[in-house]
């Protein structure tokens, strides 16, 4: 029976404050090559980023750009988030190489401040 | 008498001729030459009321004719009156209409022009939009150096 990658995000983050971290540990890989789920570890890793921040109440925000940004640009976002959701803000950074500019993923909202979305409107706009 | 030269017999016979005379005379003359004379009066007289009858006749028959005439004048008018009247009104439709029409047209007309400049609007629109996508789609793919992907990251950051 296949696990939901939000299943696997849960027994990780609880593994970490067990006693039996190998056993887990052993069980989730167990059970990741019994169910040929291995091409679903970056769903996986992404649940146990929305559980991690979840568990700590932070918001997570996913930020995409072309390149990966400078912790300085990291913690800017971060304030500016911080001080548009009022929560804290946990930041992954994920790299797309066909952005120009920014798209912030947060709290079920795309905040699109990319150059495409920019021309998209300017069309838009004319028409 | 008969000192005198008069002899009683002959005028006694004179006298009586001249009664028979005056007799025959007043019945065979005297009475047709007055009745002639009635005649002729009564005739003169018909004749003067006659034409006097004419004369009024003439002056009734003036008088109506004037009458007639001025009535045929008045009717005359009131019938150009109406003629004109109606030739007014058909003439003040005639504008109206004409006006109605002329503006139908010029509706029709600006209508048409609008939907041609809308039109050629919408597809000048649909040309720069073509165009400046284009041009911008070539600089995001192939015109962007690291720099500038650096700046716009930088500039989208200041935008949050």
């Amino acid at each position: 029976m296949k696990i939901k990658a939000k299943i696997y995000a849960k027994t990780l983050i609880d593994s970490l404050s067990s006693d039996n971290l190998e056993i887990i540990s052993q069980n989730f890989w167990k059970n990741l090559q019994k169910n040929k789920q291995y091409r679903e570890m970056p769903k996986i890793l992404k649940a146990l980023d929305e559980e991690f921040a979840q568990k700590n109440n932070f918001l997570l925000a996913y930020i995409y750009s072309a390149e990966k940004l400078e912790q300085t640009q990291i913690s800017e976002i971060e304030n500016k988030l911080k001080s548009k959701f009022g929560q804290n803000i946990l930041i992954k950074n994920i790299v797309k190489i066909n952005i120009t500019g920014l798209i912030i993923e947060v709290d079920q909202q795309i905040l699109d401040f990319s150059l495409e979305n920019k021309i998209k409107r300017l069309k838009q706009a004319i028409l | 008498m008969e000192s005198l030269g008069i002899e009683g017999k002959l005028l006694l016979g004179q006298i009586v001729n001249f009664l028979l005379l005056f007799g025959i005379l007043g019945i065979f003359l005297y009475k047709p030459v007055v009745k002639m004379l009635e005649d002729r009066r009564q005739t003169i007289a018909e004749s003067l009321e006659n034409a006097k009858k004419i004369e009024n006749n003439l002056a009734e028959a003036e008088k109506n004719t004037k009458e007639a005439l001025a009535k045929a004048a008045q009717e005359a008018r009131l019938i150009l009156d109406e003629a004109s009247k109606l030739a007014s009104a058909e003439k003040k439709k005639t504008i109206e209409e004409a006006q109605k029409q002329s503006d139908r047209i010029i509706a029709a007309a600006q209508n048409e022009a609008k939907l041609m400049k809308d039109g050629v609007i919408r597809e000048a629109r649909k040309e720069i939009v073509a165009v400046v996508t284009l041009a911008l789609d070539k600089i995001v793919g192939t015109g962007l150096d690291d720099q500038d992907k650096k700046k716009l990251t930088y500039k989208a950051i200041k935008e949050i």
